[in-house]
């Protein structure tokens, strides 16, 4: 059995791009786990679309054997995390299955938003931090400014932060004893009832969810029958086994190890991340703190461009949802754009990650409306409904209140870019709550945002007027009262309901009119002129017209065109079969599908 | 003139003929014909031979008189006169024909020489077509047209000279560069030559032309729609003035001017074409000839079958590709006898559709007849469109 005082469990945090990944394979590779074989990926993202974002979606971890200076060989357990604001929460579930963790700042960059976010949650749980400085090897670090941001931004001290260079290997001895001293050794009792911590799972094939745990107090070993605390599912145990780079079997994970559990479970569901494994025979009173049920923010209606792909859709989507708790999805039908789900996320790149994936690995080409919210509505019957589809939402007479998701954003940027950012943000609807300097030159700005704001090309815009120096990371913060609307888009009296959007009634005209004036570019001309109306209830805000088709004839016609003549109306008769209607107006759904993509 | 006239009609057993000549000095830049310059010096005899072969082979098929005869391009009017005269003698002259069968020519006013005309004036021909498109020279250009409007307007009055009658010239509108005013100005001086007929053709972009490429490219701009509008709407006020009347989409003619040849087409009579991708039709049967000339010759040659194509229509598919095309004829045509040769009617085939069509005022039927209304004419491809969507399939008849 393995002392608990040669064990260290840690993971790494960082903004992104600051060289987290590097750092991790190149304690990989000091520590021997990785060969030559594998040297040249990083490991710890195992999915291309990770890498070419340069992001990590899911956590994993990894056992490294390390002997130290001291003499004693230690288990390091790196548990890698999520690195993007859609996934705080198991961020969050990961940090807490560490001690410690290695803040990873880069030498040119300096602290930025995630860097902030994330040493907000380590210090929720109380881990202590070995700050280092990656990338000093480049002409414009400047690692005694950063050292400054570190001091004043995080109040950390930096004066023993590390100089390092992952990428270039320097440092990384220093590092690793850095862990060992300054992270302290996990301290559980191994003769307590079980308690162990899930922090991620994977789907297997064969073998079903297989859970990352933690174990705080007791012994895992196969043959136990353990109970899930959150549900009070139970499970005879198959396997237990450490992470040494791929799965690795043992007889037992102990108090303070970090390994996983194979035990049958069929889905996430079974297996959720925060949630507490205890014995059945032998349980603990309670659950490890901090459990929470994950649910997503932001909608939207996924829809195949060729409806023949639907059921292709449906069993992507169940694919992706084996490792995507979060991921939720029901069947939705459009007038519009004919059968898809109503698929839910955590965030804006949570939601691009599944469309990319759904296009990349399932080949799939689909459609995606305008991403909602989840707006709290309470009708002036009193009943409260959570509608994260506008064209659900009650007509404005029923309405007594609407309530939109708010977060809290923290935003840094160089201080010359202060004056854009306020401007951004009032435009977003934005509640300033307060600003302090990260060093002589960089502030800290805390705003509190609408959600449904940062939905549209927030991001984009925030970078684009800062010329790519600002950072960014938000948090749920709770519900606001919003004078919102719901804007119908028609044509000839018809609601189009996947055009149907909610927005505060002073930008209601701006965009309904612009989305009527796309529609207009869009459609094809009919022997009857097409209105197209933005409307709130029955009032109509904005309108355009499509003039009548005056014109439709073949200006030749004789012997040897008129095979091929009566083929192309042939084809113009199949395409009428493909049409869809709103009322009488034939619509191809190609109009509508490039009505919604051009609004992302 | 009445406003609704009576539907043209022409006898049952009208028999056309379509000799085509596939050879241009140039291929215009609009166009996806089959049709192009020849490189080969000994070709176009070599053509004429099998095209001969061809008329003998068919002409031992064909048990009745030709009622018109037509011989397009491509440019005809390329082939020497000696070769013209040749075309004619051993290829059209053989077969059985009516008295007063029309024979139409289709010429290019770059290449007619008064040769070609004396040649035509001691043969049974009694139309020219004169592809003119434009009396601009900077439209002609932009076609890629090889002659210029002086020869045009002096080829017209050569084939006046000749005694030749029927004269049809081809214009074209829509076109890049052009405006209202130089369309005004073009039908201005066309109908100041005196011609019969009018074929007035809206350009249509084929895709893969040059002039499509370019227009795609921004390298042309067409005229906007209103424009061409506009344009359609000077054309009818000079049709109407000059006594012309507007018998089909794209063509006009004073009274009893008419091409019957292409009537032929319109109300579904038989046809019969000879020579490199001529189309052929006879009852519900239709075929098409290899398109490549040199493929052509060598198959004839060597007495291989030369039909690239063949379909043979079922009774829907057929009356609704003879509504397509009667609807095409200003006053309509004569449903009954199409319902009785295809052995279907419209009613069994799409009833529900003409309904709702009739209903709508873009159809009308009356008595035999079945014309589209003024406000269905422009918009005849909705119309077949959706008579051929609202029908049952083919394959259930």
């Amino acid at each position: 059995m393995i002392k608990q005082s040669q064990i260290r469990n840690f993971c790494i945090i960082a903004h992104i791009d600051h060289g987290k990944s590097t750092l991790a394979d190149r304690l990989l590779e000091t520590t021997g786990v990785m060969n030559d074989r594998i040297k040249t990926e990083q490991i710890l993202d195992s999915m291309d679309l990770e890498r070419e974002r340069g992001i990590t979606i899911k956590a994993s971890a990894v056992a490294l054997t390390y002997r130290a200076k001291d003499g004693l060989d230690y288990e390091l357990n790196l548990i890698d995390t999520p690195g993007h604001v859609d996934f705080h929460y198991e961020v969050s579930r990961s940090l807490a299955a560490c001690e410690g963790a290695i803040l990873v700042v880069d030498a040119v960059q300096g602290v930025e938003a995630q860097t902030v976010a994330n040493t907000v949650l380590a210090n929720e749980q109380h881990l202590a931090l070995v700050p280092v400085i990656n990338k000093i090897d480049l002409p414009s670090a400047d690692p005694d400014r950063v050292r400054g941001e570190i001091e004043e931004a995080l109040a950390i001290p930096a004066d023993e932060a590390i100089a390092a260079s992952a990428k270039e290997g320097i440092g990384t001895d220093e590092i690793l004893e850095a862990i060992i001293k300054h992270i302290p050794a996990p301290q559980g009792d191994n003769d307590a009832p079980l308690q162990a911590m899930i922090f991620d799972s994977h789907y297997d094939p064969y073998r079903g969810i297989i859970a990352y745990v933690r174990v705080r107090n007791g012994i895992l070993r196969p043959g136990m029958r353990l109970r899930m605390m959150s549900s009070g599912k139970s499970f005879d145990v198959q396997e237990v086994g450490r992470f040494t780079l791929g799965m690795n079997p043992t007889d037992e994970l102990v108090a303070g190890e970090v390994g996983y559990v194979s035990a049958g479970m069929k889905s996430l569901d079974d297996s959720r991340v925060g949630d507490t494994i205890t014995d059945a025979a032998r349980p603990a009173l309670r659950p490890l703190p901090g459990f929470r049920d994950v649910k997503p923010m932001v909608f939207c209606g996924l829809y195949p461009t060729d409806s023949g792909d639907y059921p292709i859709l449906r069993e992507a989507l169940e694919k992706l949802q084996l490792n995507d708790a979060a991921l939720t999805f029901e069947p939705e039908t459009s007038t519009a754009l004919g059968f898809g789900f109503r698929a839910g996320f955590l965030g804006l790149l949570h939601m691009e990650i599944v469309q990319e994936r759904l296009e990349r690995e399932y080949n799939l080409d689909i459609v995606a409306t305008s991403p909602s919210v989840v707006y709290r509505v309470t009708t002036t019957a009193g009943e409260v409904m959570m509608v994260d589809n506008p064209a659900h939402l009650p007509p404005p007479q029923n309405i007594a209140r609407i309530e939109e998701p708010y977060v809290g954003a923290t935003i840094i940027v160089p201080s010359e870019y202060i004056g854009q950012c306020m401007e951004l943000a009032q435009e977003r609807r934005g509640i300033y709550k307060s600003m302090e300097y990260a060093g002589p030159k960089r502030v800290i700005m805390i705003y509190e945002l609408p959600l449904g704001e940062i939905l549209l090309d927030f991001f984009d815009q925030l970078k684009s007027r800062t010329r790519g120096y600002a950072s960014f990371d938000y948090e749920f913060v709770g519900n606001r009262e919003g004078d919102l609307v719901k804007v119908n888009i028609q044509v000839n009296g018809e609601v189009v309901d996947s055009l149907s959007f909610i927005t505060p009634r002073e930008r209601a005209y701006r965009r309904g009119s612009a989305m009527a004036r796309r529609l207009k570019e869009v459609l094809p001309r009919q022997m009857f002129e097409i209105r197209i109306q933005a409307a709130i209830g029955g009032k109509i805000i904005a309108a355009e017209s499509v003039r009548p088709m005056r014109k439709d004839v073949l200006a030749k016609c004789y012997g040897g065109d008129i095979t091929r003549k009566r083929k192309l109306l042939e084809k113009q008769k199949a395409g009428k079969k493909r049409m869809k209607s709103i009322g009488s107006v034939e619509v191809p759904q190609e109009a509508f599908m490039s009505v919604l993509r051009l609004e992302e | 003139m009445p406003v609704m006239g009576h539907p043209l009609t022409l006898p049952s057993d009208h028999l056309g003929l379509y000799v085509h000549v596939p050879f241009c000095a140039r291929k215009c830049r609009y166009c996806d014909f089959p049709a192009g310059p020849c490189d080969d010096p000994t070709l176009p005899d070599r053509y004429l031979d099998a095209l001969a072969r061809e008329s003998a082979r068919r002409r031992s098929e064909i048990l009745r008189p030709l009622h018109s005869i037509f011989i397009g391009g491509g440019t005809p009017s390329l082939l020497s006169p000696g070769q013209l005269a040749r075309l004619w003698d051993t290829v059209i002259a053989p077969f059985p024909r009516i008295d007063d069968a029309e024979a139409t020519i289709e010429v290019n006013p770059g290449t007619l020489t008064i040769a070609h005309l004396e040649v035509l004036s001691t043969r049974p021909i009694t139309r020219v077509s004169l592809g003119v498109q434009s009396l601009q020279d900077d439209e002609l250009t932009q076609l890629g047209r090889i002659h210029s409007p002086q020869q045009a307007v002096e080829a017209v009055q050569a084939v006046h000279d000749a005694g030749i009658r029927q004269v049809n010239l081809d214009l074209m509108y829509g076109i890049p560069g052009q405006t209202v005013a130089s369309w005004a100005n073009t039908l201005e001086r066309a109908l100041a030559l005196h011609p019969t007929h009018l074929s007035c053709y809206a350009l249509i972009l084929e895709e893969g032309t040059p002039l499509a490429a370019q227009v795609t490219a921004g390298v042309f701009t067409l005229p906007s729609e209103d424009e061409v509008e506009m344009m359609g709407a000077v054309l009818d006020e000079y049709l109407a003035r000059a006594g012309f009347k507007q018998y089909e989409v794209s063509n006009a003619a004073l009274p009893g001017c008419h091409s019957r040849h292409n009537l032929g087409y319109w109300l579904g009579r038989d046809y019969l074409g000879l020579g490199a991708a001529a189309t052929s039709m006879l009852g519900a049967l239709r075929w098409r000839n290899r398109t490549e000339p040199v493929e052509y010759v060598t198959r004839i040659s060597a007495d291989l079958p030369v039909i690239a194509y063949c379909e043979r229509l079922a009774a829907a598919e057929r009356l609704l590709e003879r509504v397509m095309l009667g609807l095409r004829l200003r006053e309509g045509f004569d449903l009954a006898e199409a319902e009785r040769e295809c052995g279907v009617t419209l009613h069994e085939v799409a009833g529900t559709t003409v309904a709702a069509l009739t209903g709508e005022g873009l159809l009308m039927r009356e008595g035999v007849t079945l014309r589209l209304t003024s406000a269905g004419f422009p918009l005849a491809n909705q119309v077949v469109a959706r008579l051929m969507a609202g029908s049952i399939g083919h394959e259930d008849l």
